[in-house]
């Protein structure tokens, strides 16, 4: 519903192009104004009957269970990987790093058992997946990466 | 023309190319989670410097491969390599829990060669027919094709219409973003120049059905047991003539749903299935083994592959999310799917029936030769899988445009799809309206300029008419008050 709102005062707002003397059903704000308001009715729509059903109630069927801080840990692997490391350090040690890292941090309970073979597959793996990444890539289909 | 495109394929690089696109879809279908939209977008970029024929073989032979390797996950794990293999499941892993796991892959193997060989007879028959009509088409008629392909997706996909127009409307939005066609205005950059250029399909759908999976796969890893092949993997040629109806039922009813703009292969098998449940006469084993069920599931979903290419060749509107992909590749190669097609190049609609049958090919050759070793991917833990995925996605992001702003993109788009999709939102309606968005823009407007502002012209052209109506009356289906006066109506 926000989301919908925004882009419709957005739509209204947006340059109608009057100094261009364009027809005026062609000003720019048009479809995607048409598309907040049918956002803004859908939603509606749904916050109505999400109430009708009961879903504000306090025994409202709550969300799915999520580990949060195991999503969490994920996705900050990922975005480091993504944002921060790539375009920065040559590619394929940014994917030995990002690779051996998430394999050893994702696996460290499973690894207890024989920590030092764990850290060193993690590190094989890291290194084969960034060096076969670039060579086949780079070299054989020449496509460039970051 | 139709000779021509064959005799063209039957060189040994094509046979190579289709080949490893197959095998390489076929790992990927077995590794559930892996789509068939993450294989083909992967692989365009893998394939960016080949000639257009072969690199849309390597794709649409990735294509066939992963929806194929997907029923093998679904008969030995239980869990479907990709969502079309759903409908697979229950009686494939039935058969494989009673010791004929290798009796399952079998019919697997059959029902998709089967399906897909029907398909691309389909294909070869009312693609140009379709290209044909679609040559007609005004801004008018656009508008609503644009319109009825959001509206069929989000009621077809999910459980709940709403949600799935809601999100079809999304997309849409999000398609609005960047400079739009008439008057090149920026809109919604916020004066970020990278913006400009709109939201790439590659990247968001690597980031929808990509990155979003490999949050989901490595927040919640469940790790199961894999049945044991004990039996023969041969197809039995009887056993599969026996079922010949079945065949032929599912393939129809795999091409029409495939029709059906962003619906998806699951929506062929489950149909198919629902069907064959109906006419069967060992319905009371659906569920529990049936060899009727799991043909008639695995045909319907592969019969829907060339279904879904028809509507993305004849009138540029993707049947599936893996299609939007691979139109999104016909374009990188210089290709413009839709009613120019026909025009601007015949030979192509022949060449892509040529691709097709060469994929239904092998994976008939991997279906009877490499059961066995193509299994071992499964024993590949998923802790150690997806950062490689993950490696890999950030490079299908960044190589069609080589800039590192898709990547950030496809980081958006995936976290943003992994909380929707925890939420019951499908993301192909979303795809569609990316897909549909600048089509549904620019025909709105040139339709209210040339109409000097009418809206008659939306309701009054017969094929609009017929658009209209049906669009319409899909989504007062889905209000109670209307339901119920269509259904007294009905009933009178």
């Amino acid at each position: 519903m926000a989301l919908g709102i925004v882009i419709l005062v957005m739509s209204w707002q947006m340059d109608r192009l009057e100094d261009q003397d364009i027809n005026p059903y062609t000003i720019p704000g048009l479809v995607p104004g048409l598309l907040g308001a049918a956002m803004m009715l859908l939603s509606g729509v749904m916050i109505l009957r999400g109430a009708r059903r009961g879903g504000f109630s306090a025994d409202a069927i709550p969300a799915p269970q999520l580990d949060w801080s195991r999503l969490g840990l994920v996705v900050l692997l990922c975005v480091g990987f993504a944002a921060v490391l790539l375009g920065r350090v040559p590619f394929w040690l940014a994917a030995w790093m990002f690779v051996s890292s998430s394999i050893l941090v994702l696996r460290w309970r499973e690894i207890a058992a024989s920590r030092a073979r764990g850290i060193a597959m993690a590190c094989v793996i890291g290194l084969c997946t960034g060096l076969a990444v670039s060579l086949v890539f780079e070299r054989l289909f020449l496509v460039r990466l970051p | 023309m139709l000779g021509h495109a064959y005799l063209g394929f039957l060189t040994p690089w094509s046979l190579i190319y289709a080949l490893a696109g197959s095998f390489v879809g076929i790992l990927v279908g077995c590794l559930p989670g892996l789509s068939a939209t993450l294989c083909i977008a992967l692989l365009t970029t893998l394939t960016l410097k080949l000639p257009a024929n072969d690199a849309i073989l390597i794709l649409i032979s990735s294509y066939v491969g992963t929806l194929y390797g997907g029923s093998r996950s679904a008969i030995l794990l239980n869990i479907p390599g990709t969502a079309a293999n759903a409908a697979s499941c229950a009686d494939g892993y039935a058969l494989a829990m009673r010791g004929e796991a290798g009796r399952a892959i079998g019919i697997a193997t059959s029902g998709a060669f089967c399906g897909t060989l029907f398909g691309v007879i389909c294909l070869a028959a009312f693609t140009p027919v379709l290209a044909n009509v679609a040559l007609s088409f005004g801004a008018f008629e656009f508008f609503w094709l644009a319109m009825f392909g959001i509206v069929i997706s989000g009621s077809l996909v999910g459980d709940d219409p709403l949600k799935g127009w809601l999100i079809g409307l999304l997309g849409l939005f999000v398609a609005q973003m960047g400079q739009e066609g008439l008057y090149a205005f920026n809109r919604f950059t916020f004066g970020w120049d990278q913006l400009a250029g709109g939201i790439s399909l590659i990247p968001a759908l690597i980031g929808a059905f990509g990155f979003a999976e490999v949050l989901t796969n490595l927040a919640d890893p469940v790790e199961k047991q894999l049945v044991q092949l004990r039996d023969s993997t041969l197809p039995r040629f009887r056993e599969v003539a026996q079922y010949w109806r079945t065949v032929l039922r599912s393939g129809a009813i795999g091409v029409l749903t495939g029709l059906l703009p962003g619906v998806g292969e699951d929506s062929g098998a489950w149909m198919s299935y629902a069907a064959a449940k109906a006419v069967s006469r060992e319905r009371q084993e659906f569920g529990k083994g049936s060899i009727d069920g799991l043909m008639a599931a695995e045909t319907g979903d592969m019969s829907s592959i060339p279904g879904h290419i028809i509507p993305s060749l004849a009138l540029g509107v993707p049947g599936s999310a893996p299609s939007a992909v691979l139109m999104a590749a016909m374009i990188i190669h210089g290709i413009q799917p839709g009613p120019m097609l026909m025009i601007e190049h015949p030979q192509f609609i022949y060449d892509v029936v040529a691709m097709t049958s060469l994929a239904t090919m092998s994976i008939l050759f991997f279906g009877l030769f490499m059961v066995r070793p193509l299994l071992l991917v499964l024993r590949i833990r998923r802790t150690v899988l997806m950062p490689i995925i993950f490696v890999l996605a950030t490079v299908g992001a960044y190589a069609s445009a080589a800039r590192l702003f898709d990547v950030y993109v496809m980081l958006a788009v995936g976290i943003g799809a992994f909380f929707l999709r925890r939420r019951g939102y499908h993301m192909a309606p979303f795809v569609l309206g990316l897909v549909l968005g600048q089509l549904l823009d620019k025909s709105l407007r040139r339709g209210l300029v040339l109409s000097d502002g009418s809206i008659a012209p939306f309701f009054t052209r017969p094929i609009c008419l017929g658009f209209a109506i049906v669009t319409l009356v899909t989504m007062l289906m889905y209000v109670p008050a209307c339901n119920a006066l269509m259904r007294r109506a009905l009933r009178r």
